[in-house]
């Protein structure tokens, strides 16, 4: 009876203060304290979180590096890639664009059958003014037929073999072409040079010719087909003591950057030298 | 043999690269002769074997692609060779001085003759001051130029042919 009673009064004791203090908790008596204590915890919390992850960062960066930078590697491959496939693309492109010319080129002249053919080599002679076409004789290519771009006349087919032809351009110095200039109703001879310019040469005194005029394939000799562009006129030469005029022709096709051509194929040269005294 | 395999894929290399690369490098209006450049860097090697072969089927070869008459560049080679035994006698010890002078001698041989051709057969009217100035000397420069990349593997190959690699 008498230790039953001590026992019993702090059990009471216990419930009443326990109560007490929670009474006091709700009723917010506690704040300051318990906000202190908050304090102390999360900054003990934080400052054990921090050293955590600066631990962790310390030891996991370096294999984080390592894979960047074996990524960035990667990347750097795929776009060197990229861009080959981009340069190569936009050769096609430009390809695809100057064979669609010379389609364009031959629909509009349908008087005229044409085979197309890519240059793939030049005359190592620096004095003569050829280059070779990937046709030949197996592909009906015969000595003469005449060779265009869409921009206008590049010269004639020299000498042929089973796969390969090479073509005298325009601009040999052994090359003549006659000529028309339909704006001053002349006629005269286009000849080559060693340095590639093209001049008009036996153009009379009285021909009204001026700069900017064009320059067509006339026709007569047999060796050209009629109407072929070959050039406008940039320069004249007149003097009053000579026999003919002399004239610069800007040629309209590009000789240095041939890439394709087609070769009139059903047009047949005429060699008029047995009726030349 | 080896020499003789070396010569054909020597040579047709050169034609290739000659036809598709070399033709398309322009210094003013001149432009090199890689076959020229191949024949006198193997005549300036001390021991080469060969050499009339070279000579010989090099001229041909240039002469059959090129619309120029094909006895000059055969001729001119020819002419190399010949010579390229008294520059090395006269120069011993010195085979890349030995090829500056015969690409030298034979770039001005090769296009002077060229342009004496044009001139005399095929009627050409030209100024040779011009013809010098804007297609010899340029074309000439290339040759020379090109000597850089050719003598060493000339001269590689060359040793490669006589097995001097193997013992060293």
């Amino acid at each position: 009876m008498k230790n039953s009673f001590p026992r019993t009064l702090q059990t009471i004791v216990i419930i009443i203060t326990i109560s007490g203090l929670i009474a006091l908790a709700l009723g917010g008596y506690f704040n300051p304290v318990s906000s202190w204590f908050q304090r102390v915890v999360f900054d003990a919390q934080t400052w054990f979180s921090n050293r955590y992850l600066a631990i962790v960062d310390f030891l996991t960066v370096p294999r984080d590096l390592v894979s960047t930078r074996q990524r960035n590697i990667e990347l750097e491959a795929e776009v060197a890639q990229l861009q080959t496939q981009v340069i190569e693309l936009q050769q096609k492109v430009l390809q695809t664009e100057i064979l669609s010319a010379l389609v364009d080129f031959a629909r509009t002249n349908p008087e005229y059958s044409y085979t197309g053919a890519t240059v793939i080599g030049r005359d190592p002679s620096p004095f003569y003014r050829y280059v070779i076409i990937n046709v030949g004789s197996n592909k009906n290519i015969l000595p003469g037929m005449p060779v265009v771009t869409e921009k206008g006349l590049v010269g004639r087919v020299d000498a042929v073999i089973a796969e390969a032809a090479r073509v005298q351009l325009i601009t040999d110095s052994e090359s003549e072409v006659n000529i028309t200039l339909p704006a001053s109703n002349t006629e005269a001879i286009l000849v080559g040079s060693t340095s590639g310019d093209l001049f008009l040469d036996l153009i009379p005194q009285d021909a009204a010719i001026q700069t900017g005029d064009v320059v067509l394939t006339s026709g007569l000799g047999g060796g050209y087909p009629a109407n072929l562009i070959i050039g406008q006129v940039v320069s004249l030469r007149n003097l009053d003591y000579e026999l003919f005029q002399q004239a610069t022709i800007q040629p309209s096709v590009d000789f240095s950057n041939l890439q394709f051509v087609l070769i009139i194929v059903d047009f047949q040269p005429v060699d008029i030298s047995p009726l030349i005294p | 043999m080896r020499n003789i395999l070396l010569l054909i894929l020597l040579l047709s290399l050169g034609i290739i690269l000659q036809l598709t690369i070399i033709g398309r490098m322009h210094v003013l209006s001149g432009n090199g002769d890689l076959i020229l450049v191949i024949v006198c860097a193997w005549a300036s090697q001390e021991k080469a074997n060969y050499l009339w072969l070279w000579g010989v089927v090099g001229g041909l070869v240039m002469g059959i692609v090129s619309a120029a008459p094909w006895f000059i560049f055969l001729i001119v080679y020819l002419i190399l060779i010949g010579l390229s035994r008294h520059i090395i006698r006269k120069i011993w010890q010195a085979p890349l001085l030995a090829m500056f002078i015969l690409t030298f001698l034979g770039s001005l041989l090769s296009y002077g003759l060229n342009y004496l051709y044009r001139v005399l057969f095929d009627n050409i009217s030209t100024n040779a001051s011009d013809v010098f100035v804007n297609i010899i000397l340029p074309s000439t420069l290339i040759n020379i130029l090109l000597i850089f990349i050719i003598h060493p593997l000339v001269g590689y190959l060359s040793k490669f042919t006589r097995e001097e690699i193997s013992s060293e």
